[in-house]
């Protein structure tokens, strides 16, 4: 991997840089859609590709099981598998263990769970993990990290993090005795739960492994934990974090946290929330979200967003025309898929250019007006950028702050 | 813009025949074909890929779904188009009031309005209703309303049971309100008129319904569509919807009873106007369907069987996009491919059920023929370096097989630093086309119900549609004369019908597809697993070789054992 840095965010911890992997180039900051079972849902490697992502996820877990490795083995890997020219990043299939699998048992040696082909119990241990990671042929792959839940508390959530570095040495150890680090690039997962001591002794141990990481991903959060332990996690890791290696924040989607998490120095955040909701009806905007199963898009014929370069916008497909088909008809799905796709990747892009240009502050501001307004900006935004010196309320005398999560979402009854 | 359709000459008046349907600067050869939409989609494609798919020309819209919102919201944005958002300079779009392959139960319609169906009821339309409609809609083409009824709605109460077909005297009324309708659109109206040609399943209905046509007006009927001397005149071409005569001919063997049917509609009426048929779909096909499958989709033998006997020009889609959505892949061709010298005639399947767990490893293109057979379509770029090459299979440029990368410019750049995708990052590669999309990705998306395997299927299976009837037209043009080529294209549908099998590779994906959805949910890899084992036991067996063992290489072993049994 190279890795360079092409701007600093006078203001913010935010920069902009640039990761070339084997198969391209990826701009940082991004956000990276999920193909879970080797597709973005609806969509062809070639309609993702024209919008413009350089950069998926696939899960391990998942592929694994389906198509298997020995599918993958032949047909030379997941890139050539699903038809996807882009990089590629795979987990290492150690979260789903946790969240979809009954009866797993963690021991020093692996993750002990029950098959889901057979009932028998089967070992994930590291090494196995990085073997299926090199199978699979992601241009990032994911150490196997001891996961627990975020809002565990108590002498398991120090075991994991413990665990999860002595973990990190044999994926280490794996990933060099295979000889693909120069195609394949390993990340460490920082754990530690949302106690800072323990964050900090992650940190500490994770970091004297530079050399043998190419980046760092800070795990173990968005699992209900409230937001404004969230940001300061956050904060406390991609601060400590090495200047010169990419930190991705996992399980991160939705706009208010990606680009607070910028503002504190992530570089990458992956989440389904925007493919997922899409399929719910949901298209994103930079002025909040829009469920148009809603009867009020009925009769809407503007397109969602005039100034958005989706497909679905760019050929002013109309919110009435949407409304009547979503969930009825999976081109609607199709059609909002391609949208919130675009729209993560225009308010990340345009964030790269406001850190180019020397006006992350300022875009923050420009954005969250727009996007909150009225609503109300949520009390943890505010202070975590507040954290950053970018003072979201400064010269704003009209806006009030809400507390708790404060998403932005359209029900009904609105 | 007007719709013009020129026609070879040809020595009957149901001969087969070439022509092309020219309007503005779309051009759509014929015979050729339909595709069909569901609430103003074409169903899996999105926007972008409806584009992608040079074969879609000829778009037809049912309009009933619209009726959920009064006035129908396309109104509020005409023309439709707009609000479809179809490619005024790509697409030709027809619009009907219901959806005519369906054979769903309806009220009865009388004089004064048609019932037409929506998520939330029935909508009673009136033909004035409809006309405002189209007038305000602009399709290309409007298709006047019909009054089919079916032989269950018209009947009830106690002498439902004696009605077992269509009696005469209702036979005679739909006969007479479609010509009332008919005149009612035709008054005062430039919009381009295609009439179905009703009647049901009684040859003298559908005659006297062809003969009303082509009568002269007097008084009242006449002032209505002045200047026009006959409704003809204002009739543009002419629909043919195969559901109706299935619903009243439940003991006949389609297709013959459908042959006698349109000829006896066609024969009254002039061989200058396109001759469109449209078939039913699977969502009519309940309990036994080898007993009702004439209400499903038209199947290629059936068209060319209607294209032969009675000079159809285009044909609906349904076959090829209802198999991309059970998980077929389409690969026919047409004419059908010569068998080796020397060796036994083919016999082939119309298509591959990628459900089946024999793709798992199967790295072809979706249309492929086993290896060295040459009788399927294979992509512009061989699959992978160490796959046995496919010689003679056609070259399928859909973008499936084919898949373009995005065009450089197409692709969206998010930032001033993005820069758009280097055509040639892979130096090895000299060809402009991507590998093809694998049966076993299909198979993984299928198995993963992905809903882009239907996208990529759909893509695919039109293109073979098309080309199918790209075939066809090149059989017809050959320039010997109409009547050798008639012939000769007599011959070769013939052995169409010879090789290709009618084994139901459909229904087999129908099947496995309702299976899929049943395994869902928890546990369901250990279902699947249970159910793969006991199959592959079952073959094992039929095979005298019980020996087989149930391990990592089970899958291997399945598939040798099915590939050995498939060669031909």
């Amino acid at each position: 991997m190279q890795y360079e840095i092409l701007a600093r965010c006078h203001t913010t911890q935010a920069r902009v840089s640039r990761m070339t992997l084997a198969h391209g180039e990826t701009m940082l900051p991004t956000f990276m859609p999920v193909a879970t079972q080797a597709a973005i849902k609806g969509l062809t490697p070639e309609q993702v590709e024209s919008l413009g992502v350089t950069l998926i996820l696939n899960n391990t877990y998942h592929l694994n099981l389906r198509p298997g490795i020995e599918v993958l083995n032949k047909t030379g890997g997941a890139h050539q598998f699903q038809g996807w020219n882009r990089n590629l990043l795979t987990d290492s299939g150690g979260f789903q263990l946790v969240s979809l699998s009954k009866f797993t048992t963690i021991t020093e040696e692996g993750a002990l769970f029950e098959s889901p082909f057979t009932g028998e119990s089967t070992m994930l241990t590291p090494e196995e993990s990085i073997r299926i990671q090199h199978a699979i042929g992601a241009d990032i792959i994911m150490q196997l990290d001891d996961v627990v839940p975020s809002l565990l508390k108590g002498p398991r959530v120090e075991e994991a993090m413990e665990r999860s570095v002595r973990w990190l040495d044999r994926c280490i150890e794996q990933h060099e005795r295979s000889g693909k680090q120069n195609i394949q690039n390993l990340f460490a997962i920082v754990q530690g739960g949302l106690d800072h001591d323990l964050r900090d002794r992650c940190l500490d141990a994770m970091i004297e492994r530079k050399d043998r990481v190419a980046g760092y991903a800070i795990g173990g959060l968005s699992g209900g934990e409230e937001k404004d332990v969230f940001w300061r996690i956050i904060k406390q890791c991609a601060a400590k974090l090495p200047e010169d290696r990419p930190r991705y924040s996992m399980g991160v989607g939705f706009v208010e946290d990606l680009l607070v998490c910028f503002a504190l120095g992530v570089d990458m955040a992956d989440c389904v929330f925007p493919t997922r909701t899409a399929r719910f009806g949901v298209a994103l905007t930079f002025s909040g979200p829009l469920n148009l199963k809603l009867s009020k898009h009925a009769k809407d014929l503007d397109p969602i967003d005039k100034t958005c370069p989706c497909p679905t916008c760019k050929n002013e497909i109309s919110r009435a025309f949407l409304h009547h088909t979503v969930t009825h008809e999976t081109t609607a799905a199709h059609a909002l898929t391609s949208h919130n796709v675009t729209f993560q990747a225009q308010v990340v892009g345009q964030a790269r250019n406001a850190i180019l240009a020397g006006e992350f502050p300022s875009y923050l501001k420009k954005f969250f007006a727009t996007y909150f307004g009225e609503h109300g900006y949520p009390e943890w935004v505010v202070n975590a950028l507040r954290s950053v010196n970018v003072d979201l309320l400064e010269g704003n005398d009209t806006v009030y702050v809400v507390r708790g999560d404060g998403a932005r979402w359209e029900y009904s009854h609105t | 813009m007007t719709l013009s359709f020129t026609v070879s000459p040809t020595d009957s008046q149901f001969s087969p025949r070439i022509g092309t349907v020219t309007h503005g600067s779309i051009q759509i050869q014929t015979p050729g074909i339909i595709t069909t939409t569901s609430r103003g989609v074409i169903p899996h494609l999105s926007l972008d890929n409806v584009l992608r798919t040079p074969s879609i020309q000829w778009i037809h819209v049912p309009f009933e779904s619209f009726l959920e919102h009064s006035p129908p919201v396309p109104t509020l944005l005409p023309p439709l188009r707009d609000f479809l958002r179809f490619s005024p300079s790509k697409h030709l779009l027809s619009m009907s009031l219901r959806d005519i392959s369906s054979a769903r139960e309806m009220p009865p319609n009388t004089n004064g309005y048609v019932t037409a169906n929506t998520v939330r009821g029935v909508r009673r339309v009136s033909p004035k209703d409809y006309k405002s409609y189209a007038e305000l809609c602009k399709p290309d083409i409007v298709f006047a309303l019909g009054d089919n009824a079916y032989p269950s709605t018209n009947a009830s109460g106690p002498n439902a049971k004696l009605a077992a077909g269509m009696s005469q005297k209702r036979g005679i009324k739909s006969v007479e309100r479609t010509l009332a309708w008919l005149g009612t659109l035709l008054n005062d109206q430039s919009s381009t008129t295609f009439v179905s040609l009703v009647g049901g399943a009684s040859l003298p209905a559908r005659s006297a319904f062809a003969n009303g046509l082509v009568e002269t007006l007097y008084g009242p009927e006449a002032e209505q569509v002045s200047p026009l001397k006959t409704l003809d005149e204002g009739v543009s071409g002419y629909v043919l919807e195969l559901v109706p005569m299935a619903l009243e001919a439940k003991a006949t063997p389609a297709p013959d009873s459908f042959i006698s049917l349109i000829q006896s509609s066609l024969g009254p009426l002039p061989m200058n106007k396109p001759r469109l048929v449209f078939g039913g779909s699977s969502s009519n096909l309940t309990g036994n369907t080898s007993t009702n499958a004439h209400l499903g989709p038209v199947t290629p033998q059936t068209a060319l069987l209607l294209t032969l006997h009675c000079g159809i020009d285009l044909f609906d889609s349904r076959y090829a996009e209802e198999a991309a959505s059970v998980g077929v892949a389409l690969g026919f061709r047409f004419p059908a491919p010569a068998p080796t010298e020397g060796k036994e005639e083919l016999v082939l399947p119309l298509g591959w059920n990628l459900y089946d767990i024999k793709y798992r490893m199967d790295f072809s293109s979706v249309g492929s023929s086993p290896s060295g057979s040459g009788w399927g379509w294979r992509g512009v770029v061989g699959t992978f370096e160490d796959d046995p090459k496919v010689d003679g299979d056609v070259v399928c440029l859909c973008p499936t097989c084919s898949p373009l990368p995005p065009n450089p410019e197409e692709v969206i750049l998010h930032s001033v630093v993005d820069s758009p995708p280097s055509q040639n990052s892979n130096p090895e590669r000299s060809h402009r086309h991507r590998p093809p999309y694998t049966r076993a990705y299909i198979h993984h998306l299928l198995h993963t119900h992905e809903m882009s395997a239907h996208a990529l299927l759909k893509m695919h299976n039109l293109h073979v549609w098309e080309r199918f009837w790209d075939g066809v037209r090149g059989v017809l043009s050959d320039g010997e004369g109409n009547s050798a080529n008639v012939e000769r294209f007599k011959k070769k549908v013939e052995r169409f019908i010879k090789v290709y099998s009618d084994k139901d590779v459909m229904n087999e994906a129908r099947e496995m597809w309702a299976e899929v959805e049943v395994l869902r949910g928890k546990g369901r890899l250990a279902r699947e697993k249970e159910r793969e084992v006991k199959e592959v036991q079952k073959k094992a067996g039929k095979d005298g070789d019980s020996e087989v063992e149930v391990g990592a290489s089970l899958e291997e072993q399945v598939r040798e054992k099915l590939e050995t049994s498939l060669e031909v």
